[in-house]
């Protein structure tokens, strides 16, 4: 696969760290995380593998254009909406979750409303750019950012106020049986591929899909997660660690780089994954963008020869951005955000049988 | 060389008829005439001497005398009338043998003097620079770019001044699809004057209103070569000693040419001064008032105490103090540029020194603000090329606005903007910023992503 299929990949398991996974997966901390753990990244790469390998049957071609030459019309119209939709509602979680943080540690002056607007505006810059240089610029705040990030988490292993003993504990509850929402939420940190729908357009060549690196993705999600969940409760405690809303957040503030000019590497980390998350949301909504100006690109609406029916859905991503994230008080939103985790699973199923559905047409086809 | 220019003698005479320079000479021997019209401040006297008028006394004989110039390498075919006025405009000669006329290139070049590099200096590169004659330029490029196949293409540009432009590739290397967009863009450049290769640089820029140079300039044979091998297209124009070089990406604008001189890990070291030199003169004055006025908890205590004990009695919020001095800073900067040497460094002083210390004594900044604006300056003159630059130096504006409205984190986020508007430009097929360009070999089929 093309290097870009990986950043995607890598991309959801930094973002990941940021917000609120780490307090939805430590919620279950007692109750069969590391089982539902293990069972979220079998379940994950599988659908990674069938997804991937029907892709790459198609190059050049995003889900958009599969839909339009084999399903019927009325179908992918209500189908790309309501991928849209859904693509929009995966972005404004990690909006609102990093304005929230924004609010309460870097500015906590300034209203939700003007976080947010700012947030939007570089946003809504990378959303418009081709969708090739939007995998640019994820690769460019990968590299930025990675390895950073990698010795953030190597100093908070080997840091004297981790507690290895305390972070094994998870492990001796392996009797729990495993719970479904844990799983759907562990699985967003292999979720990548999915953007693939979109992104496939831009890979025109003949793609191969192999077994080692994948199963090195594999082993990467799991140990992205163990570390996700195992260092927070290595620095807080199994049962402190429940208390907090960002255990991510906590533990960094508890690494000291005594040498080094920034003395806190909670602000580093903020300001990190203040980039990651920035770019996943771009991400997010440029697919989600996609689908719906696959659904409808609003001819009719145009001034002076230029179109204007990508800013109906801009329009909309604002004002319903800025409506949301002031509307949902925290609590809720976090509730709300595990609602939406939950329904990856029924989604990617249906996807898969669409996706085979494709296949068989195109077979029949041929035939 | 026709016969049916009747009125061509009249018709020179008439036109340039208010240019005293204009010489039209008649020689006589053995009662046979032949005339001479050329002019005198920019056509070769001596060649004309030597090559027309003393052969036309050795020989003797006319139809000799028409076979002999005929037969000179400096010999011009002409198609109508117009055509011998422009050519006797750029310093051509024309004989006139009875009713038989013969057109002649003595072009007498003043400015192809090779001129020491004055913007792009090296330590152990060439010292010479392009001259302003075209030609002068040519010989310099193929005396360093031995390849039969090389391609020179001559063309004229510009619907007033009709200057000469040269393409030149290697086909070899070159994109085929790159080479056809920039063809076309000189073709549909619709400018009755082009004087130098900067004014290219702009137009060549397809969007009007541009921050980013899309096309590199140089002076330096070295690096035309360079750019020649590595597949890029050459643009020069007559009368400027600098080449247009395209497509250029981000990188090219950070590379000096002594990358290539010097040992690898001293030009590894070199380079990650450079982009340390950009960060910091992009972020430095964002992060100060960044730092004062939203969030002071990020460095240690001491540094975070100093600081506000060096702006205590500073009456401005932190943003005005920076913006007051990197403005006086800028005007410095353009007035040493454009005022003449004498005066220049005089102005630097009075400038950096004076008005630095009194702004401070007189508490309208602080002692860190004059160390900032400093670091600034210098940093900001590590960019090699002056287009990047001066372009580096309008976004760190940008960064200081995001972080005047939201402190680190609008930094942080204007940083990122200013990260996707470096992608999103796109040099003529070549995308203008990424982490890892490919193969030579891929980028030239037009395969990528």
């Amino acid at each position: 696969m093309s290097r870009y299929y990986y950043y995607l990949l890598i991309l959801n398991m930094l973002a990941n760290i940021t917000v609120f996974t780490p307090k939805l997966l430590l919620e279950k901390r007692t109750n069969g995380m590391i089982g539902s753990l293990i069972i979220a990244v079998i379940l994950g790469i599988t659908f990674l593998w069938i997804i991937t390998k029907i892709f790459i049957k198609f190059p050049g071609r995003g889900l958009p254009e599969l839909l339009e030459s084999y399903t019927p019309k009325w179908f992918a119209k209500l189908y790309l909406l309501g991928a849209g939709l859904t693509w929009y509602v995966a972005g404004i979680t990690t909006l609102i979750g990093y304005s929230f943080l924004s609010k309460r540690y870097l500015n906590p002056d300034m209203s939700l409303t003007m976080i947010v607007s700012i947030f939007l505006v570089v946003i809504t810059f990378g959303i418009l750019m081709k969708s090739q240089k939007v995998l640019y610029a994820l690769e460019f705040a990968l590299a930025l950012c990675a390895p950073i990030i990698i010795v953030i988490i190597i100093k908070a292993s080997f840091s004297d106020s981790m507690n290895w003993e305390i972070a094994r504990m998870p492990f001796t509850y392996y009797r729990n049986l495993p719970s479904y929402e844990t799983i759907s939420v562990a699985m967003f940190s292999v979720l990548g591929y999915i953007n693939i729908s979109i992104f496939n357009r831009e890979w025109k060549k003949p793609q191969k899909l192999k077994i080692g690196p994948i199963a090195g993705i594999g082993l990467l999600a799991f140990i992205n997660l163990l570390t996700t969940t195992l260092i927070p409760i290595g620095f807080n405690g199994i049962d402190g660690v429940g208390d907090i809303v960002y255990p991510w957040i906590f533990t960094s503030d508890s690494i000291r780089m005594e040498f080094f000019f920034l003395e806190r590497v909670f602000i580093m980390f903020l300001l990190l994954y203040l980039v990651i998350s920035l770019i996943s949301m771009v991400i997010h909504w440029h697919v989600g963008f996609q689908f719906l100006m696959g659904f409808s690109t609003f001819p009719f609406i145009k001034w002076k020869k230029h179109q204007l029916g990508k800013y109906v859905y801009i329009a909309f991503f604002w004002i319903a951005s800025i409506q949301i994230v002031n509307r949902i008080p925290e609590f809720q939103a976090i509730s709300f955000i595990k609602l939406y985790l939950s329904l990856i699973i029924p989604y990617i199923t249906f996807m898969v049988l669409l996706l085979f559905f494709i296949v068989r047409k195109v077979k029949k086809n041929e035939a | 060389m026709r016969q049916n220019f009747l009125g061509l003698a009249d018709k020179i005479l008439e036109q340039f008829s208010q240019a005293d320079d204009l010489i039209h000479h008649d020689i006589k021997y053995n009662g046979e005439t032949v005339t001479l019209y050329f002019l005198k401040s920019i056509a070769n006297e001596d060649s004309i001497t030597r090559l027309f008028i003393k052969p036309f006394f050795e020989v003797g004989n006319l139809n000799e005398y028409c076979s002999y110039i005929r037969s000179l390498t400096i010999f011009k075919e002409f198609k109508d009338e117009d055509e011998v006025l422009q050519a006797l405009s750029i310093g051509h000669l024309l004989v006139k043998v009875h009713y038989q006329y013969f057109l002649f290139d003595t072009k007498n070049v003043k400015n192809n003097v090779i001129l020491e590099t004055a913007v792009e200096t090296t330590v152990h590169g060439p010292h010479t620079a392009f001259s302003e004659d075209f030609e002068t330029n040519l010989n310099m490029i193929r005396h360093r770019y031995h390849e039969p196949k090389l391609a020179i293409e001559i063309d004229k540009i510009g619907k007033r001044n009709d200057v000469n432009m040269v393409l030149i590739y290697d086909p070899t290397y070159v994109n085929p699809n790159t080479l056809d967009a920039i063809k076309t863009d000189l073709k549909n450049l619709d400018k009755s004057l082009i004087i130098s290769v900067g004014q290219l640089q702009k137009y060549m820029n397809k969007k009007s209103k541009a921050l980013l140079p899309t096309t590199l300039l140089t002076e330096r044979p070295d690096r035309t070569i360079f750019a020649i091998e590595k597949g890029k297209v050459v643009v020069m124009i007559d009368g400027s000693p600098f080449v247009l070089i395209a497509p250029a990406i981000f990188y090219d604008f950070m590379s000096a040419m002594d990358d290539i001189y010097q040992f690898f890990w001293a030009t590894m070291f070199i380079r990650l001064l450079r982009y340390g030199g950009l960060f910091l003169t992009l972020l430095l004055p964002g992060l100060y008032v960044a730092v004062t006025s939203y969030n002071t908890e990020v460095f240690r205590v001491q540094l975070a105490l100093s600081i506000a004990s060096s702006r205590v009695g500073v009456p401005y919020p932190s943003f005005i103090e920076v913006l007051f001095m990197l403005l006086m800073m800028e005007f410095l900067i353009e007035a040493s540029l454009r005022l003449p040497k004498t005066i220049s460094s005089t102005a630097t002083m009075v400038g950096g020194l004076i008005l630095g210390q009194a702004a401070t004594e007189a508490v309208l900044i602080s002692n860190i603000m004059i160390i900032i604006v400093a670091a600034v300056a210098i940093a900001n003159f590590v960019i090699p090329i002056n287009e990047m630059s001066v372009a580096i130096r309008v976004l760190k504006y940008v960064l200081l606005f995001t972080a005047s409205i939201g402190g680190l984190m609008g930094l942080t986020l204007g940083f990122v903007m200013i990260l996707f508007y470096f992608i999103q430009v796109d040099s003529y097929g070549e995308p203008y910023l990424k982490v890892m360009y490919e193969k030579k070999e891929k980028s030239v089929k037009g395969e990528s992503a």
